[in-house]
């Protein structure tokens, strides 16, 4: 039981969800869009969270697709975690969000709710951000398509009332050759103290990074150093370091030196991996 | 667009049987199950998603029924322990001693009842991925583990 009133609306498209966002908005209330519910459900029961309203978006078509169209995989925002695993259209997401919480959760949690809460983690954004996934929201201007790796930094960019409907991933980009590790304290089912996700194209890699510093993050500058022939690995392993977007921070998982030799090792496991990957 | 405010109907529809009843949208699953349906199987734990105590299923998936709001549920079909009367795995969870104190049990039958549903031979790594989802304060997992190979032993 939530220990305060709101009012629940459920949306039948997405130009209704926004319209009512904006609609409740512009009456000074606290309006949040509703998908798997995991993380608002629990923080408003801690009371951690307050809101006056909730718009539940699980009944917006576009964000129940879930299809490869030609060249390009469609990934609607509420499309729970085991629902992207079981069809398995992009492995590396896959991977990477089947390390998330637990399989039950996991009916539960959306791909929308990941890229979008509050936690940092945001595990299902580094496939996303290594291979430069679109992202389709609707807003003030209508519907809009843009590259992710745009639009977030630090978090996703979106403006007030603009809604994530759908993930475009290149089918070509998603079959590339990929590392992805996640390390943990004890149990499988904890947050990371590091998750990396990386890809191999031609002779380049791209890579990503969750947990290790106060956001997740993916940096041109690293992915160069990552495929540069000319560097070794522990010499790539030292300019990362000195190019990191964040500073490595302590938790109560792992503190900055443990992390550190963890970053270290998966860097090395990652280049190993790639190295004769076509 | 449906609005839900203050106290609305919904209908469940709750181990074949169909219940209208007047909620509030704050209100989660869990606590209407419990308090408005009576089936009192479905266990209120940490409330927080971690220990699984709530296990229920939605359209034959398991779901925490604490992290779900009842207005979202309006005409989805819901089956809680107390649908699986007299099911393989609840009698194997009795023969193998699939228990201790039985706070959990009602969640971990509830998952392993739709971890057999999908798969009917499930490997251990898929069994090890499903029931992770639920806790035994008592530890007693190696009743649990039993009680699901017993049921595998028998379609084997």
């Amino acid at each position: 039981m939530i220990s305060f009133d709101f009012d629940y609306y459920k949306a039948n498209n997405a130009k209704e969800a926004y319209n009512k966002y904006i609609e409740l908005e512009n009456k000074n209330k606290d309006v949040f869009y509703y998908n798997g519910g995991t993380e608002l459900v629990t923080y408003a029961r801690k009371g951690k969270i307050n809101f006056d309203a909730l718009i539940d978006i699980n009944n917006i078509p576009a964000c129940r697709e879930h299809k490869i169209n030609g060249e390009k995989i469609i990934l609607g925002a509420s499309l729970n975690l085991n629902q992207i695993t079981e069809k398995n259209y992009f492995p590396l997401l896959s991977k990477s969000v089947q390390v998330i919480a637990d399989h039950t959760t996991r009916n539960q949690i959306t791909l929308g709710g990941n890229l979008t809460g509050r936690l940092p983690y945001k595990e299902a954004l580094l496939p996303l951000l290594v291979t430069d996934a679109k992202i389709t929201t609707i807003g003030k201007d209508g519907f809009k398509t843009r590259k992710i790796t745009d639009l977030f930094d630090k978090r996703l960019k979106l403006n007030k009332g603009e809604l994530l409907l759908q993930i475009i991933v290149r089918k070509d980009k998603a079959d590339l050759p990929y590392y992805q590790d996640r390390k943990v304290k004890q149990s499988d089912i904890d947050y990371p103290i590091i998750h990396i996700a990386a890809i191999k194209e031609n002779d380049d890699i791209k890579v990503a990074f969750s947990s290790l510093s106060a956001f997740p993050f993916r940096n041109n500058k690293i992915d160069k150093i990552m495929g540069n022939k000319d560097l070794d690995n522990e010499q790539k392993i030292t300019k990362i370091k000195d190019n990191l977007p964040g500073a490595i921070n302590s938790n109560q998982r792992a503190g900055k030196e443990y992390k550190e030799m963890l970053f270290d090792s998966t860097i090395r496991d990652c280049l190993e991996c790639l190295r004769g990957a076509n | 667009m449906k609005k839900y405010e203050n106290y609305t109907e919904i209908t469940l529809k709750i181990n074949d049987e169909t219940f209208n009843l007047i909620v509030k949208p704050n209100e989660t699953l869990l606590n209407v199950i419990r308090e408005k349906v009576d089936l009192t199987g479905p266990k209120p734990g940490c409330e927080n998603g971690d220990c699984g105590a709530c296990t229920i299923l939605v359209n034959d998936k398991p779901i925490k029924s604490c992290m779900v709001l009842a207005v979202e549920m309006d005409d989805k079909d819901i089956i809680t322990i107390e649908g699986l009367k007299n099911t393989e795995i609840q009698k194997a969870f009795i023969d193998k001693d699939g228990f201790q104190c039985g706070y959990c049990t009602s969640g971990f039958i509830v998952n392993a009842y739709a971890l057999l549903k999908k798969h009917n031979l499930p490997d251990q790594n898929t069994i090890k991925e499903w029931l992770s989802s639920n806790l035994c304060r008592c530890t007693g997992y190696e009743g649990i583990e039993r009680a699901v190979k017993k049921v595998l032993d028998n379609r084997r």
